[in-house]
């Protein structure tokens, strides 16, 4: 079986894309303000970002021009859920594997000196 | 208040497991910072509740045989009201929830609580009649606890359920059971509000 951290999605691993999906995932869509905010992000890096997980089909960019000042929408696609669940999974399989006792070896003890 | 969470800029793959671990918290810090800035569902409670207790009212003055027609125009309404409120909380805090699991939950609520209400009094009486809605109601912020991963308006709801429930056992006229339930709603939006749960 495979480490699971071989099996953490490039498109998502990466701190501030997982921020990102970890909080539009938990609400249903954010603007781009808020997430900035939230993240401590520039804005040259969080569009950069949204850039690559909109590439990935993980989630969905919204412009609302109707609004009196232009705003930007995220939405997390249900890709873009079910990446998430998996990294966390992931994530969390990597803890446990550690956590688990290791099995012994034959039952060998090992010999006195 | 908007709460900000920088991650650690630690992790690169392979993760090591206290990396993953740090990781985890920090996402765990995200989630419930955002859950914070959705806020607690106070307001369909104040709405409901209003509108179950005013209900109170018409059964004195009218009768119970007002309530379909009352809660026939009440209930979109109210869906209404709360439906335009959180959209309005959302373009002001930038950060909106599931909009649409929980409008079709609002929706199938009103829709069961209606139903309830016909069946109920005619298969058990009034008292029937004005508790299912009452418990379809619990099982209802049941569904929006899950949503929203909150327990503490379920909670209250059931609690004002049971107090209603008591009540109408112990003989109370239909309209105080109506008010009874209406006012303890108001009174759990209000203690989420006070509790913080809602800035």
């Amino acid at each position: 079986m495979s480490h699971p951290s071989r099996r953490l999605d490039d498109a998502v691993h990466q701190r501030t894309r997982l921020g990102i999906l970890a909080v539009l995932c938990e609400g249903g869509r954010a603007d781009f303000t808020y997430l900035r905010d939230t993240l401590e992000l520039t804005d040259g890096n969080l569009w950069s970002n949204l850039a690559k997980l909109e590439e990935a089909g993980l989630i969905a960019v919204d412009k609302d021009a109707a609004a009196t000042r232009a705003r930007t929408w995220l939405t997390p696609t249900r890709a873009g859920r079910d990446a998430l669940a998996g990294e966390i999974a992931a994530l969390r399989e990597i803890i446990a594997s550690v956590e688990q006792p290791r099995p012994e070896r034959g039952g060998l003890r090992p010999e006195p000196i | 208040m908007q709460r900000k969470v920088p991650l650690r800029q630690t992790l690169t793959a392979p993760a090591s497991p206290r990396q993953a671990t740090e990781l985890l918290g920090d996402l765990a810090d995200l989630r419930q910072s955002t859950r914070r800035s959705l806020g607690a569902p106070w307001f369909p409670l104040i709405v409901f509740g209003s509108l179950t207790a005013l209900a109170g009212v018409l059964v004195d003055a009218f009768g119970p045989s007002v309530l379909l027609a009352y809660w026939l125009l009440a209930s979109p309404a109210g869906l209404l009201a709360v439906r335009r409120h959180y959209r309005a909380r959302g373009r002001r805090r930038g950060v909106t929830g599931r909009g649409r699991p929980a409008w079709m939950i609002g929706v199938m609520l009103s829709c069961l609580c209606l139903a309830a209400g016909i069946v109920g009094g005619r298969l058990g009486g009034a008292p029937a009649g004005l508790l299912a809605p009452v418990w379809i109601a619990v099982a209802g912020y049941v569904a929006f606890g899950v949503l929203q991963r909150r327990v503490a308006p379920a909670l209250g709801v059931a609690a004002c359920a049971a107090v209603t429930t008591v009540a109408a056992a112990g003989g109370a006229p239909s309209w105080a059971v109506e008010v009874l339930f209406g006012a303890g709603l108001i009174v759990v939006g209000v203690l989420l509000v006070l509790a913080g749960e809602e800035r």
